[in-house]
């Protein structure tokens, strides 16, 4: 099996896994077309602003919207 | 004339307050206009015309005391089906909820009620705020009242389309990723959304926990302001600067724009992305700006698919987890595109969504420093003019060519202004964004643009009754 087919195989996987556990195996096709191109999508890193800080704090709450100030 | 009235909360106060109409008046035509024309429209998916006439009765009846409780008393108005009111079903547009009758009011019924507002009736969304005009669903979706064949926006859809057909001059929806912006923007009205928290979301079906905020449709930014006022939370009424004037309700609002300075997010409209009709009209607004007196200058901020990206890791995430055990049990209970939005958030892993928050974090932070240098901001609010509302695919890819949602990773206010039409016939909006907690800057903004553009926009289907 070639590296390409390989990590395929893992990835379809990986998202058979995800339908499983949420409960969601029995998708038309359609539905399940959509979620997997949405899963695709999250291999994609998530686009970070410039001077972005690793360990900046996460916005967990509303705290902070407002004034600009997250803990 | 009593339908130019249902086109303006402030008109319908001033005449209600000297007597020169009366509630039940304007109640029923509402009624009326509402029975005219939302077989066209499907605005409504309730109308309780009994109710609605008994409260503005009862208004009425205050007025002849002499006791009047502000400008929203005795003016009707409608609300998005996913809010509650007490005894009536929250049917958040779904089969899912199509049994759900609210034990009590929401926090916003509440001060609507307290206020002597007439609720008239509910209105169409997206399924549980999300998707996209469906099909498929118990209720028909809203049309566009510039044209029936295009879509109206959403997913305060029904909202936005009863203030622009003239069926009440008031329409209350949410907005979580530009949910009340965009129908304002397609259907040529005002919309907006203010800080995040500053009107009570409690008895609000949620769509995303973190970004939903509370939002007001409005033909005008003077109605905007009188109806906001309000509705603040305590918080947000000691932290939002007022005056003690119910009909002009934040300081500054008709000082015009001279001396406001103003930024042009250039990264919310980038050239390649923007139609050039609507890239054109905002360019013309905001010449409009400067020729009124405001200073306007480039704001620098991310690139807009750093904030799109975010908020949309954010909304998926939390809308799955408030749907999550109903798309395992009752999963051909929904409509196929709410389902499909709704079960996408469990693709996100959740270092995925943590590294979205983090990012958000640094967007307030990177907004707030470029904001120590400008009054407000301004951009485009869709990039793109609405298409058939039967087109589902062009339908999906307009969704995402807008500059609304970064006001949602952020929590400011933003509002929607009217700013033409198109050649096709289809309304053009600016949007405007503010500093937490400075709506009164924002309204004072707005407020300048709508009077330095002096339009009126009426669609074809409010002028032809």
């Amino acid at each position: 099996m070639s590296e390409h087919a390989a990590g395929e195989a893992r990835s379809a996987a990986a998202f058979a896994a995800l339908l499983d556990r949420a409960g969601l195996l029995d998708l038309d096709a359609g539905d399940r077309a959509f979620l997997r191109a949405a899963f695709d999508r999250t291999a994609s890193p998530l686009p970070i602003p410039e001077g972005f800080d690793e360990l900046q704090r996460p916005m967990t709450a509303s705290a902070g919207l407002q004034d600009g100030s997250p803990s | 004339m009593i339908e130019d009235m249902l086109r303006s909360v402030a008109a319908c106060a001033r005449q209600i307050r000297a007597g020169g109409i009366s509630s039940v008046e304007l109640t029923a035509a509402a009624l009326d206009r509402i029975g005219s024309s939302d077989a066209r429209l499907n605005a409504f998916l309730s109308v309780d015309a009994e109710s609605a006439l008994a409260a503005a009765r009862a208004c009425d009846a205050d007025i002849g005391r002499g006791e009047w409780r502000g400008p929203l008393h005795g003016v009707p108005y409608a609300l998005k089906d996913i809010i509650d009111v007490a005894g009536q079903r929250t049917s958040c547009h779904s089969r899912i909820r199509m049994d759900h009758i609210a034990r009590a009011d929401a926090e916003v019924v509440s001060r609507l009620r307290q206020a002597g507002a007439i609720l008239i009736g509910k209105t169409a969304l997206h399924e549980f705020a999300t998707g996209g005009p469906s099909f498929d669903l118990p209720w028909p979706p809203a049309r566009n009242p510039w044209d029936p064949n295009i879509h109206p926006g959403g997913s305060s859809s029904g909202s936005a389309v009863a203030v622009a057909a003239g069926m009440v001059p008031l329409a209350l929806g949410t907005d979580t990723a530009g949910s009340v912006r965009h129908p304002a923007t397609v259907c040529g009205i005002v919309g907006i959304k203010p800080t995040y928290d500053a009107i009570s979301l409690a008895g609000t079906f949620p769509l995303s926990y973190s970004l939903d905020c509370m939002g007001l449709l409005t033909h005008g930014v003077l109605d905007s302001a009188v109806t906001l006022a309000p509705l603040l939370t305590a918080e947000a009424a000691r932290r939002i600067r007022r005056t003690s004037d119910p009909m002009a309700p934040f300081p500054g609002l008709e000082d015009g724009l001279g001396g406001l300075r103003i930024g042009v997010i250039e990264a919310f409209q980038p050239e390649s992305e923007i139609d050039p009709e609507i890239g054109a009209a905002t360019a013309e607004a905001i010449r409009a700006l400067q020729h009124a007196g405001a200073r306007v200058r480039p704001l620098r901020l991310s690139p807009l698919a750093v904030y799109t990206e975010c908020g949309k890791t954010i909304l998926q995430s939390e809308a799955y987890s408030i749907h999550a055990a109903w798309l395992r049990a009752r999963h051909a209970e929904y409509g196929r595109r709410g389902r499909r939005r709704l079960a996408a958030g469990l693709t996100i892993p959740v270092e995925r969504y943590i590294r979205a928050q983090q990012v958000r974090a640094h967007l307030i932070r990177e907004y707030a420093a470029a904001m120590q240098s400008f009054d407000v901001a301004v951009c485009a609010s869709s990039l793109a003019f609405a298409c058939r509302i039967d087109d589902e695919a062009t339908v999906d890819r307009t969704y995402d060519r807008q500059a609304r949602t970064p006001f949602n990773v952020l929590g400011t206010p933003a509002i929607s202004i009217p700013i033409g039409v198109g050649k096709a016939g289809l309304p053009m909006a600016l949007q405007i964004a503010g500093r937490p907690y400075d709506e009164p800057t924002l309204l004072r903004a707005a407020r300048g643009l709508e009077q330095a553009l002096g339009l009126s926009l009426t669609p074809p289907c409010a002028a032809s009754r």
